[in-house]
């Protein structure tokens, strides 16, 4: 080889080496502008979290994370585990930013409402996609999430799934968790209960003296009657005289005199002892407002309505579950110029209740 | 002439590449206490020759040829390979906590090596089969300058440290460097140790005291109205997760409290309060926590409390207990439910509800 001849293969080979050499400089230069400062991206904490681990229900669930990365995220994905049923529809996948939890790393942080969070954009297998604005580090986001026609898989521990960031190359955050299936329904737990039936039932007074009765005024005497109940469907109350022995089967009666003060007209007609004669039980509503039967709802001090001796008529009702409910039962009596006099006018009255069980 | 200024400009640039590199600083050869005056080279460059950005160093006697090695030791030429650092042996690798993002590394100095050392850590996960470089914060990246070489102490020391953010499921591949001093010399990469990060785990399960499976039904019993009753069966929820920021049992009725349709859909409300002192109410009280290892479980308040004190149980998800922001492994809660009934509270025999426990791992 001459001289000449190696001295051009010297210079064509130094321009080749110049030229590998500048191309390695600009390599150099310029590389440092392409190349990702962190390749791996760290999570402060993330999960999802289902609001059901039974196999074959319906998936729903919420996302959270908190990311230390850096990154402007522009979309969600959410991974399932292998064998669960996805819709492929991307609108199925809604979401929600409603009763987001607790930061669970100190308890008490609300979670923020992820931004930018809606409806699925794309579902490519198990992966559906979410919308996304920037996240910030270190605060706690979370959101809701509901797929339509979509079910979880089958029973198993350690499935997994992610839960990653578009945004960054090729995610801004990268989570791997891990759920928990049951079988069937193993996820709850049914509570039961029953509630006793309750009843009480008082009288204030067991007699009532209504003294030397007027021809002219009407005198009054009463006992207040409390009931108490849970029968769900409420209480009724009755009342009753004893004597049958009055013009209408009811009244006071005179063993001395063998005469009676009758209560007049029938049930439930109400008699107005301001211009008649007779003995009639009025009714007033007291706590907890229960309804007065219309036999006894006199809407005076002076009228009542008719009892009889040894049939019930009702006084009073509630229909629902009573707390000391009230009723006065008031003794209305005025007697005729002719009515035979005695002291021992009298009759027993019997008051019950019962609950509507 | 002009192809061999831009041969030198090159060289100049190159060498200017090579030692920002692996230098920080490049100052001439001298101390308080000695002063390399002159020495010289074969054809070489200029034995001083220096910039802000370079220097060029000599020495005699070593020839930059020949590299006497064997599978244990290699034996290099040359100022550099004298001045460079020990490769250090393989780190100690490992997966402390059944962990699936981190592995715990610790670096095996020499024992001769001077504290001013600086290493540097190489990891390559399975996947990608590429090294890339812990960075300072721990973290795996493609960045490696300056802030990538620490000191011993800064990597932890003889406690090691975590390499955090790892990929579950993978082998890494781990080996350090070492360099020290004016021109921070780097060693060769030293042995490379392996460990794996494993999966995520979580196992959960449900039973009552008296249920080991499903359908699981827990009676409160006859609720006599002004005295609280309690379920004698406890629900057991047992949960085992690796997750590093550990697990939350949540519990969440049907209804707002125990419902009674034949009551025409009267319900025992929920709430969080003492049954004891309320006229009427439903909720559940948390009885124990345990653990295997890990956690340990802890219950949360308001279902943390004594006595007739329950935590409403309603249609939100509600936190019932966690571990305590630590993996755990066969951590179990169990919680009793508790009602009361007023004097108007509806008779029936129909007062039910239904309760959803899942557990939440948080990674």
């Amino acid at each position: 080889m001459s001289r000449n001849k190696k001295l051009f293969l010297f210079i064509r080979n130094s321009k080749v080496i110049t030229i590998l050499q500048i191309l390695a400089l600009i390599f150099y230069v310029v590389y440092p502008l392409f190349s990702p400062t962190k390749a791996n991206a760290t999570i402060t904490e993330g999960f999802v979290r289902f609001n059901r681990l039974s196999t074959g229900a319906a998936i729903s669930g919420t996302a959270c994370l908190k990311t230390s990365t850096s990154g402007t995220e522009t979309g969600v994905v959410i991974t399932f585990p292998l064998g669960w049923t996805i819709s492929g529809t991307a609108s199925n996948w809604t979401v929600s930013t409603s009763g987001l939890p607790l930061d669970p790393a100190d308890g008490t942080t609300p979670a923020t409402a992820w931004p930018g969070i809606g409806t699925a954009t794309s579902v490519n297998g198990l992966n559906v996609v979410f919308p996304s604005s920037d996240l910030s580090t270190g605060t706690f986001y979370c959101f809701n999430f509901a797929g339509a026609s979509s079910t979880i898989g089958s029973a198993g521990n350690d499935q997994t799934g992610s839960l990653k960031t578009q945004g960054g190359s090729p995610y801004v955050d990268n989570m791997t968790w891990a759920t928990s299936i049951v079988t069937s329904n193993a996820d709850q737990i049914s509570v039961t209960a029953s509630v006793s039936a309750t009843m009480t039932f008082s009288l204030s007074g067991n007699s009532i003296a209504l003294g030397t009765l007027s021809t002219s005024a009407v005198t009054s005497g009463n006992v207040t009657q409390t009931v108490s109940t849970n029968a769900r469907n409420g209480w009724v109350s009755w009342i009753q005289g004893t004597s049958t022995t009055g013009g209408t089967g009811g009244g006071l009666h005179s063993s001395s005199a063998n005469a009676d003060i009758p209560s007049p007209s029938s049930f439930p007609n109400i008699t107005d002892l301001a211009s008649n004669t007779g003995v009639v039980i009025d009714v007033d509503s007291g706590t907890g407002s229960p309804t007065v039967a219309a036999g006894y709802d006199g809407s005076n001090s002076t009228s009542g309505g008719h009892f009889d001796g040894g049939v019930y008529h009702m006084t009073a009702s509630n229909t629902v579950p009573a707390s000391g409910n009230t009723i006065t039962i008031n003794v209305r009596a005025k007697v005729a110029a002719t009515q035979a006099a005695a002291s021992d006018y009298a009759d027993t009255l019997v008051a019950v209740a019962a609950g509507q069980f | 002439m002009k192809q061999k200024i831009i041969l030198l400009c090159i060289c100049i640039l190159s060498l200017s590449y090579l030692f920002k590199t692996n230098a920080s600083a490049q100052t001439a050869p001298t101390s308080n206490n000695y002063k390399i005056l002159d020495y010289g080279f074969g054809g070489g460059g200029t034995a001083s020759s220096s910039s802000n950005n370079y220097s060029l160093f000599g020495t005699l006697g070593q020839v930059d040829q020949g590299s006497p090695s064997s599978s244990n030791y290699f034996l290099g030429a040359g100022l550099e390979y004298e001045i460079m650092a020990s490769a250090p042996a393989a780190p100690t690798f490992v997966n402390q906590n059944n962990s699936y993002n981190k592995l715990h590394l610790t670096i095996n100095r020499g024992g001769n090596d001077p504290t001013d050392y600086q290493y540097a850590i190489q990891i390559a996960a399975s996947q990608s089969g590429t090294f890339q470089y812990v960075q300072a914060d721990n973290t795996v990246g493609s960045n490696f300058d300056n802030s990538n070489w620490q000191t011993y102490p800064a990597w932890g020391g003889s406690s090691g440290i975590d390499v955090i953010g790892l990929i579950p499921g993978s082998i890494y591949y781990a080996r350090v460097a070492a360099r020290q001093g004016q021109f921070y010399t780097q060693s060769d990469w030293g042995p490379i140790a392996t460990a794996s990060t494993v999966n995520p785990t979580m196992s959960f399960s449900v039973t009552t005291t008296s249920q080991s499976v499903p359908p699981f039904t827990v009676a409160i019993g006859t609720i006599n109205p002004g005295s609280v009753s309690t379920s004698s069966d406890k629900v057991i929820s047992t949960v085992s997760t690796n997750a590093v920021n550990g697990a939350v049992v949540y519990v969440q009725g049907t209804n707002t409290g125990l419902k009674s349709t034949t009551a025409a859909n009267y319900t025992i409300p929920s709430s969080s309060t003492d049954l004891a002192a309320a006229l009427e109410g439903y909720g559940a009280r948390g009885t124990t926590v345990s653990q295997s290892s890990g956690g340990p479980m802890n219950l949360i308040a308001p279902y943390n409390g004594s006595g007739n004190n329950v935590g409403i149980l309603d249609t939100s998800e509600r936190a019932l207990a966690d571990t305590s922001n630590s993996p755990i492994t066969s951590g179990q809660v169990q919680f009793e439910l508790k009602a009361k009934a007023k004097n108007t509270t509806p008779e029936a025999s129909d007062y039910s509800d239904i309760l959803t426990v899942v557990v939440g791992g948080d990674f």
